[in-house]
């Protein structure tokens, strides 16, 4: 399978693709990161953001693959852990200070919708996964998912996105109420 | 409540970037003039936000089932950690064999041959010996350079003193039975360390270069025989009691690897994945 194949096969959401790159350049991403001062666990949480990017990437218009992608996540991870480590050296206790409060109630609405989210059918989280994130016409969406048509996903991800709005504004003024 | 829904595609349509620049400007005006469109932008992109988070977690862990080979190279803070000799400490015993006041060149010329010797220095070792004999732990350790051509019974003194230590000398005339190796006697041999044994251990361990085998091991009479040229660095045997069942483990350029004691046919050394054990290694080393 070339590069090419594979990036082709990405951006149809063939997600097995992911985990043959996954596999296939593992030793090289993590090794890396952990002779740069990392360990494996960051190694290799470093390789999958690099592979989510390539992933995400791969579906835009834009996407031009100049080079094998291993040589792309290469420079992606290299980037992701320089970010990382400058991150790391910036964070100070008072940094954590400052935006502690703030955090809080970021953290308590995060909450709320991640619920949110998993109390959806699976269905309608795959919809909007792939609508939003993996950014999916809604043909690919259609044809993944068994729908008859594109004018189907659409409706479906319509409704699931209603529901979803729905659900997380009624917790809201729950918790607006118990406030 | 259809003007909500109205309100709703506009604010995805902005969010999803599939507006053209002419509706990009119109929307973004709209906003900076309705409070409430701004409110409902700001909690539709907190939840397209979620809605990515969701993805990629779920992305990762797909990635996280997929088997993968665990790496074993050491970090480099930790390979600075080890060449300050800071963390060799703990675990057990390898010990040392010295020279026989009564060299036998008839009984030991086929010896030999076969093993590399492990240690010259008697009066070293017997200093050290007798500076800890009567403690069950030994809180120094001294890396003893050996240079022997020579191995040699171990005398009666040397085991006495042994015994109070808890570590016991090899009786290397067994080895005359194996076929083991054809080493280079005059080569100057190992680097050895006589470490302290945390817990209590009787371990004997012989050291044979220049097998046909690399990095094997194999355990004969109750000894443990390490088949390998450890090229000078120094290593470090630890053993870990679990409900009174002794596992050795060798620690060697900074990576652990595990002896069985049932192996008596040469057996390569392997690292292990367990980072649970890797952990109680790493808190016996760094004991001290």
């Amino acid at each position: 399978m070339t590069d090419i194949d594979i990036i082709e096969g990405i951006r149809k959401g063939d997600e097995k693709l992911i985990d043959f790159l996954y596999k296939k350049n593992y030793k090289m991403m993590v090794n890396l990161i952990v002779k740069n001062n990392g360990s494996e666990e960051e190694a290799r949480d470093i390789y999958q953001e690099a592979l989510i990017i390539l992933w995400q990437k791969a579906k835009s218009d834009d996407f031009v693959l100049s080079s094998k992608i291993s040589t792309y996540l290469y420079s992606v991870c290299m980037n992701l852990w320089r970010k990382e480590l400058e991150r790391k050296s910036r964070h100070t206790n008072d940094a954590i200070e400052k935006g502690e409060y703030l955090d809080n109630d970021k953290n308590e609405s995060a909450r709320i919708i991640h619920e949110c989210i998993n109390s959806l059918g699976d269905t309608c989280k795959q919809i909007l996964m792939y609508y939003y994130f993996d950014e999916m016409s809604m043909n690919d969406i259609a044809e993944k998912l068994g729908f008859a048509n594109a004018d189907t996903a659409k409706t479906r991800k319509y409704k699931c996105k209603q529901e979803l709005d729905k659900l997380v504004k009624s917790r809201y003024s729950a918790k607006d109420f118990q406030d | 409540m259809e003007n909500n829904n109205i309100i709703s595609s506009e604010v995805d349509k902005y969010l999803s970037g599939k507006m053209n620049n002419a509706e990009k400007i119109g929307f973004e005006d709209k906003i900076a003039n309705n409070p409430e469109l701004k409110k409902e932008l700001d909690f539709q992109s907190e939840l397209i936000e979620a809605i990515k988070t969701a993805r990629k977690a779920e992305l990762k862990a797909r990635l996280n089932k997929i088997p993968t080979q665990h790496l074993t190279r050491p970090s480099y803070k930790n390979i600075l950690k080890i060449a300050s000799g800071i963390a060799i400490v703990g675990g057990i015993v390898a010990y040392l064999v010295s020279l026989d006041n009564n060299p036998s060149e008839n009984k030991t010329s086929s010896l030999d041959k076969k093993i590399v010797p492990i240690a010259k220095k008697e009066s070293v070792v017997n200093k050290e010996l007798e500076s800890n004999s009567g403690l069950e732990v030994i809180n120094e350790h001294k890396i003893v350079k050996t240079s022997s051509s020579n191995i040699k019974k171990v005398n009666k003194n040397q085991k006495s003193i042994a015994k109070k230590t808890d570590i016991e000398l090899p009786d290397f005339t067994d080895l005359a039975h194996e076929s083991i190796s054809n080493s280079n006697d005059d080569v100057p041999s190992d680097k050895f360390l006589k470490d302290a044994p945390l817990h209590k251990s009787d371990v004997e361990v012989a050291i044979v270069k220049d097998t046909e085998y690399k990095f094997h091991y194999k355990n004969h009479n109750g000894k443990l025989y390490l088949l390998c040229d450890f090229k000078g660095k120094p290593y470090d045997i630890i053993a870990l009691n679990n409900n009174n069942l002794k596992q050795l483990y060798l620690f060697f350029d900074n990576q652990y690897f595990e002896i069985k004691n049932n192996k008596i046919q040469a057996t390569p050394l392997k690292t292990f994945k367990s980072p649970e054990i890797i952990k109680q290694l790493d808190k016996v080393r760094n004991h001290q």
